[in-house]
């Protein structure tokens, strides 16, 4: 029987089920929909990928409740007070999502009168909620990768796991590479020990590296056949680029391009709801400023975004931008996920997103809808960005996006997972390595590691004598499991990845919260220094128990908080992008408006060196006043222009002797010397030689510093470092130590203690991005490197050197001097 | 490691900072140290936090480095000799033990912390006397924390803050242990070898001392 064809009379199938709600909606299923539900009743698993606001929640979610209709066809049997029990676990990387998705599951479920119970359980779940769930899971469960982690540390819950039929990750490419998604490998291996034949979804952005993903998502041991469902394809997308009224041939990243605030304010006015992303918390706030400035009737209707904030502050803007009573929200990547906003018809991008899929998933936030069109309007911060924004789109047209690259086995989490399973249970060895070794990320994990990880929750480390009267896990018959009461609910406390920042609460004198700046800014402050924060001007009055308290205040701030990381270095696909772009444009083409603005840099660049074609290196040497500079370009990425410079200054040094000092940006990196350099090893690639290079890489840079850094997160998720609850702190005071003090301990008397081995690693793969630096080596030593002796600094040059001079002096010195000089080129570029 | 002194004049009083974290007043010949925790590392195992031996056994060492160099006739522990109760294991107590039984010519004294709450663990053959905050010794006042009063004619030999201060700027910025004098108080950095530090700002008036590697540094601050 076709179920597609209605028969009078009788109950309708699940499918017509399903047909009647889109109808509802006024919504028609997609083909790929269709296909995902399809795949789901054959018991496989699988991934969909496609940009944001494009039905793949519903794609995955109706394959299990179609399931369910067909098991039990007769309506009349489904009684609401007796929902099944727990069939869906649906992860969420983002515990603030928790509400709205469960908002959107639910619909389905309220539509179609099914007897499904749908709830979460996040860190902000009741504690009687949390109870009474355990006892009985709703069918299906809302939470994340710590909450999953949690659940799994009692007992009680495992049984009714075992009847799990699929659990659905969200936004996998969020979690994917990261510590959070590696937890989530562990425990889908734990979901899966308890019932072999469970199905794995997963919803994410379109990645480089799609099978990775599903690899990553369903392991080694997977019995399910995987699919790989594309999503809706036809979005549109339009690209456009605030192109600034004069172009600077000599542009520099210090200032952060508000000057455009007038065309950008102008633009805004002609749409009806705008998300304005920049790329730092502290942009965020000076965007909103100057916005505001430029149209002060916007008050009220202007709002910002950020991490730092608080909550309800949050919770305020996404209202507000929900019900479209907010006219434009200045932004960092804190929307880049989350709810739709299905006014949103504008996102402007300020500065470089740095890498083509997050642009495409930024532009993705408006026009949240299958058919609308998404609109994007760049806002260069300095006139090179043009390029990588022509570069980008290139990317996004060929479809070369970004991989997500996973992690290598990081100890510490196995760790974490161990004794959350020591405490849920307790495992044998054997059977727990297999299990862990099921997973993606630890396929590769040895039995050394696995022993080393035992004996560090057993013993505290490998070596005996050296932890006596340790205790966290215990060896009973066989059975490694926990049974002190005190070290579960510290372990429970503990669990997670993402390191709390050592911020301090931002209030008003009345109480008044306004959300979180880190210690470390705060600390610089004088008392009355005004600064501006969550959109207003403030002054500090003092500081008491961790919290600052500030008023209102009046006058010119000084500053700006500046948060810690942020600014992300170009992505490699960008980066070739960018070297083609750069390959057109010395071959004299010039597509695109993006591409047609910077020709003029472009052809100073040409007219007093070269613009360097795609299997070319350029290296300038320009002597200044302050000494013999040597610019290398190899558009690779900050990161790894860090590696190369630190590298090729250590390999000079050794056989002239000089000290260089070092600058780099996404394009290049420069050498200074107080003496003329011997380029010869430069130009013949010896110093890029591939022996022993990430040895001289750890070498040249200060390694030991980087890995402490690194260590901050170890030491977190190895549970060292206890965070706790906040009331709890003042108690354990005592028992607190800082992580570089933990360093510094472990590399005097355990040295061999693997915890610092995986920093050394982690610094190698995440900071120095070896990978990329190795692949770098390789293709500079195939390019034609092509040495040019400018006499004045180029267009290429010149954002280097300013970074350079940096370093050194104050930014509002920093800035009249770079005006000048920036005149004297324009100058000389005639 | 060998320990570097340095003389200083401080009041017209003259000591003796030495690079480990001890004060040495030749006038009394007296060792001052403060801060050593010892057994911090035994705390912490003792609530499931692995950290290895070996910090308490070095603290140990760094007082008896300074000890082979000065003629001191005392040693005076300026409070937070232990970390807390949890501290004196087996371990701790080993090494403790052979100290003061190598050390028996040289009278000890302690003047109890806010970690040193219960001093009644303290075993009686360590020869350890213990003496209230505020005591006098030879026109020094000794005492855990440092005090403030406007009618201060005495120096202040003190500990608890465990001082540091950052020097350098951008990206090339070193924290270390210090000496800090300020307000009739001499404070003393933390000895024990798994301590912390205290980042503080100097204030006008303030001298300080700065501990690189092995030896001990005059920092110039404004006035």
């Amino acid at each position: 029987m076709n179920e597609d064809s209605p028969e009078r009379g009788k109950v309708p199938t699940p499918l017509q089920r399903i047909g009647k709600y889109f109808q509802r909606r006024g919504w028609k299923p997609f083909p790929f929909q269709k296909t995902c539900w399809r795949m789901y009743q054959a018991g496989d698993s699988g991934i969909v990928h496609s940009a944001t606001g494009t039905g793949k929640t519903l794609a995955v979610w109706l394959g299990p409740i179609l399931k369910w209709v067909r098991e039990n066809p007769n309506p009349d049997k489904w009684n609401p007070k007796r929902p099944p029990p727990i069939r869906v676990l649906w992860i969420t990387p983002i515990r603030a999502l928790a509400s709205d998705t469960e908002f959107n599951l639910r619909d389905p479920i309220d539509q179609l009168g099914l007897p499904w119970k749908v709830e979460s359980r996040t860190g902000d779940s009741g504690s009687s909620t949390k109870s009474r769930q355990l006892r009985r899971l709703p069918t299906a469960l809302i939470t994340t990768p710590e909450s999953l982690s949690l659940l799994l540390t009692h007992e009680k819950s495992l049984e009714q796991l075992s009847g799990l039929e699929s659990i659905v990750i969200d936004e996998w490419h969020e979690l994917m590479g990261t510590k959070r998604g590696v937890q989530t490998e562990l425990c889908m291996a734990r979901l899966r020990k308890l019932n072999p034949k469970l199905q794995t979804w997963a919803l994410s952005a379109t990645l480089g590296n799609l099978d990775q993903a599903v690899d990553a998502l369903v392991g080694n041991e997977n019995l399910s056949e995987t699919q790989i469902i594309e999503g809706y394809q036809k979005k549109k997308i339009v690209f456009e680029s605030i192109i600034p009224n004069q172009i600077e041939r000599f542009p520099w990243t210090g200032h952060i391009g508000t000057k455009m605030s007038p065309q950008v304010a102008d633009y805004l006015e002609s749409v009806n709801n705008a998300l304005i992303f920049t790329n730092t918390r502290a942009q965020t706030e000076i965007w909103y400023q100057e916005i505001l400035k430029q149209r002060p009737q916007w008050a009220g209707k202007l709002a910002l975004h950020h991490g730092s904030l608080d909550s309800d502050v949050r919770k305020w803007v996404e209202q507000g931008l929900q019900t479209g009573k907010l006219k434009a929200v200045v932004c960092t990547s804190s929307l880049d996920l989350g709810v739709d906003f299905t006014s949103v018809d504008l996102v402007v991008q300020v500065g470089s997103p740095k890498g083509a899929a997050r642009l495409l998933q930024r532009a993705g936030r408006s026009g949240h809808q299958p058919d609308a069109v998404s609109k994007l309007a760049f806002v260069p911060t300095n006139a090179i960005e043009l390029i990588e924004l022509a570069a980008a789109q290139q990317a996004i047209k060929e479809n070369d996006l970004e991989s997500r690259k996973c992690l290598s086995k990081p100890l510490d989490l196995l760790a974490q997972h161990a004794i959350s399973i020591a405490i849920g249970g307790g495992f044998t060895s054997e059977e727990l390595f297999d299990e862990v070794r099921s997973t993606y990320t630890y396929h590769s994990l040895t039995k050394r590691e696995w022993d080393w990880v035992l004996n560090f929750i057993q013993f505290g480390g490998d070596s005996l004598n050296a932890y006596p009267d340790f205790k966290r896990v215990l060896l009973r018959d066989g059975r490694y499991q926990v049974t002190d009461r005190k070290v579960m609910t510290a372990h429970r406390m503990n669990i997670g990845t993402i390191t709390a920042d050592s911020s301090m609460v931002v209030k008003y004198l009345s109480g008044k919260r306004l959300g979180m700046v880190e210690e470390t800014f705060l600390s610089r402050l004088e008392t009355d220094d005004i600064f501006t924060f969550a959109g207003k001007q403030i002054s500090l009055v003092r500081i008491k128990d961790n919290i600052a308290y500030v008023r209102k205040a009046k006058g010119k701030p000084n500053t700006v908080p500046r948060w810690m990381g942020g600014r992300m270095p170009l992505s490699a696909e960008l980066g070739e992008h960018l070297r083609k772009k750069l390959d057109e444009a010395a071959k004299g083409i010039f597509r695109g408006p993006e591409m047609k603005t910077v020709k003029p840099l472009l052809h100073v660049q040409k007219k007093w060196s070269i613009i360097p074609s795609a299997d070319q290196m350029l290296v300038e040497s320009i002597k200044t006043k302050v000494g013999w500079q040597v610019f290398v370009y190899s558009f690779e990425g900050r990161l790894v222009h860090e590696g190369l410079a630190a590298l090729a200054a250590y390999r000079l040094s050794k056989s002239q002797r000089t000290t260089f000092s070092l600058a780099c940006n996404d394009y290049g990196f420069v050498l200074q010397s107080p003496k003329p350099v011997d380029l010869q090893s430069i130009l013949n690639g010896e110093v890029f030689r591939t022996d022993s290079l990430l040895d001289d890489i750890m070498q040249s840079m200060n390694s030991t510093e980087m890995s402490k850094r690194q260590f901050r997160q170890i030491a977190r998720i190895a549970g060292l470092i206890q965070q706790g609850l906040p009331h709890r702190q003042k108690t354990a005071k005592h028992l607190m130590a800082s992580s570089n003090l933990f360093f510094d301990v472990f590399c005097t008397y355990d040295p061999s203690n693997l915890l610092l081995e995986q920093a050394r690693r982690e610094v190698l793969e995440q900071q120095l991005e070896s990978d990329r630096i190795l692949s770098a080596v390789d293709r500079i030593r195939e390019s034609e490197i092509v040495h040019r002796t400018p006499e004045r600094l180029t267009p290429l040059a010149f954002p280097l050197l300013v970074d350079k001079l940096r370093e050194r002096l104050s930014s509002e010195t920093l800035a009249d001097r770079v005006a000048r000089m920036q005149r004297q080129l324009e100058k000389a570029a005639g | 490691m060998t320990s570097v002194c340095i003389g200083v004049t401080i009041a017209d009083r003259d000591f003796t900072l030495c690079s480990p974290g001890g004060i040495y007043d030749p006038s009394t010949e007296t060792l001052f140290i403060a801060d050593t925790h010892f057994g911090k590392d035994a705390s912490f195992r003792h609530h499931a936090i692995p950290v290895p031996t070996g910090s308490t056994e070095a603290t140990l060492r760094k007082i008896e480095k300074m000890l082979c160099r000065l003629p001191a006739k005392r040693l005076v522990i300026l409070g937070d000799m232990f970390h807390d109760r949890n501290s004196l294991s087996k371990e701790t107590l080993k090494h403790l033990d052979e100290f003061f039984e190598t050390h028996q010519r040289i009278d000890h004294f302690l003047v109890p912390g806010n970690h040193d709450s219960d001093i009644r663990l303290i075993p009686k053959h360590w020869s350890l006397q213990i003496i209230q905050s505020g005591t006098y010794l030879d026109g020094l006042t000794l005492s855990h924390f440092p005090v403030t009063s406007d009618h201060m004619e005495r120096i202040v030999l003190c500990g608890h803050l465990h001082p540091a201060i950052r020097i350098g700027t951008g990206n090339d910025q070193l924290k270390l242990p210090c000496f800090l004098y300020r307000d009739q108080n001499l404070i003393l950095p933390a000895l024990g070898d798994f301590t912390g530090t205290e980042v503080i700002r100097t204030r006008s008036g303030d001298r300080v001392w700065v501990i690189a590697d092995e030896e001990v540094v005059t920092i110039k601050t404004e006035f």
